[in-house]
């Protein structure tokens, strides 16, 4: 029986600082999934995700049991990607097309590598509000309201901006389909 | 374009990525790591801190009364640290607000050279002229209050619209483009 993330934060807060070993990796990897479809970048996600983890930890103080730790740790972790972005605008950063599948599990056929990078490419199109609105909702299945409280946006936009994020995505897509 | 295209999509978006196999040492080492000092030992370090200080004799007036302000706000704001610099000083607190989860901020900059002060910051898209503060007193206390719901921002005072000051009271944010500081604001149901 794996303890729960609510028995693991009280444990580590009662001073089992390895406790806090098992929520990294439990969490490691889909905030390392949000933070890379955010950034596009394997080093800035990597350091997004450490930072979100660390200062977790350090502010576990202010977490509260009624809440779900992962969307705790992923209005962390939303910040900190929003922090390295305006780092990506300020030093004029160009998304230079690469083959995103290398950071993916698996996926050999060039068929799905091309995919594999379109998907990647439309997403980084989208405005960082609209990603951000996407991927906590389409990926992390986060519900709107958590979604709201990690954006600070309200209820009713997040929808929106999870539709208008899902018609573009289309769009692009169906634009990159025809093209490609 | 069908839905089970979107799926497709979806499921892209979904694949796992590969991890770092050295991130999570990493993480653990750095959360053991000793935390860095809070605000009121830094505070303290800087009170204490010996220097030497011209001032001319009106800046000295305001200086002192700045001073009498930075023992008294800590007591006005419910929290915050008096922070200082060497020409400012500046604070924050967050009471609660009315709706569920908006808080009402407030930003104190002590500045009595200054002309004008503004608050940028991740919520208003880094806009100096978003979020001016007021001048509260003669003695130039700058004062804005802000509705933010719970997060963790990151922010900086602008004196006279070129000069970026951190808040010295609050954590600090990584450095902007230009390598100015930023500082960091946790805004929390509780705090």
């Amino acid at each position: 029986m794996h303890p729960s993330d609510a028995d693991l934060v009280r444990r580590v807060r009662e001073g089992d600082a390895d406790s806090f070993a098992v929520l990294v990796e439990r969490y490691y990897r889909r905030s390392l999934r949000f933070a890379l479809r955010m950034l596009g970048d394997r080093a800035d996600a990597e350091e997004a995700t450490q930072d979100a983890f660390v200062r977790a930890y350090r502010s576990l103080d202010r977490y509260e049991d009624r809440n779900r730790f992962q969307a705790w740790l992923f209005q962390i972790l939303v910040n900190q990607c929003r922090s390295v972005l305006r780092r990506q605008r300020t030093r004029e950063r160009l998304f230079v097309p690469y083959d995103f599948a290398a950071e993916l599990v698996g996926s050999e056929e060039p068929e799905d590598r091309h995919w594999s990078a379109a998907v990647q490419r439309a997403l980084l199109q989208l405005a960082p509000p609209l990603r951000e609105a996407l991927l906590l909702r389409c990926v992390e299945e986060q519900s709107y309201e958590e979604i709201a409280k990690a954006t600070g946006a309200g209820v009713s936009a997040v929808k929106m901006r999870v539709k208008r994020a899902r018609d573009r995505m289309r769009e692009l897509l169906q634009e990159s389909h025809s093209v490609g | 374009m069908s839905d089970e295209r979107w799926k497709a999509i979806e499921r892209e978006l979904k694949r796992e990525v590969r991890p770092d196999p050295e991130a999570v040492a990493r993480i653990l080492t750095r959360v053991h790591a000793p935390a860095p000092a809070g605000r009121l030992a830094r505070a303290w370090r800087w009170l204490t801190r010996p220097r030497q200080v011209m001032v001319s004799p009106l800046a000295g007036m305001a200086s002192a009364a700045a001073t009498v302000l930075l023992v008294t706000l800590p007591l006005l704001m419910h929290s915050a640290a008096p922070l200082v610099e060497p020409q400012v000083a500046a604070g924050v607190a967050a009471a609660p607000a009315s709706g569920d989860t908006l808080q009402s901020v407030q930003f104190v900059l002590v500045a009595p050279e200054a002309a004008r002060v503004s608050l940028v910051g991740d919520f208003n898209d880094w806009d100096p002229a978003a979020t001016p503060l007021r001048r509260t007193t003669e003695e130039g206390v700058w004062s804005v209050v802000v509705p933010l719901q719970s997060g963790r921002y990151l922010y900086a005072f602008v004196v006279d619209g070129s000069t970026w000051v951190p808040d010295a009271s609050a954590p600090r944010g990584p450095e902007n483009a230009f390598g100015a500081p930023n500082s960091v604001v946790l805004v929390g149901e509780n705090t």
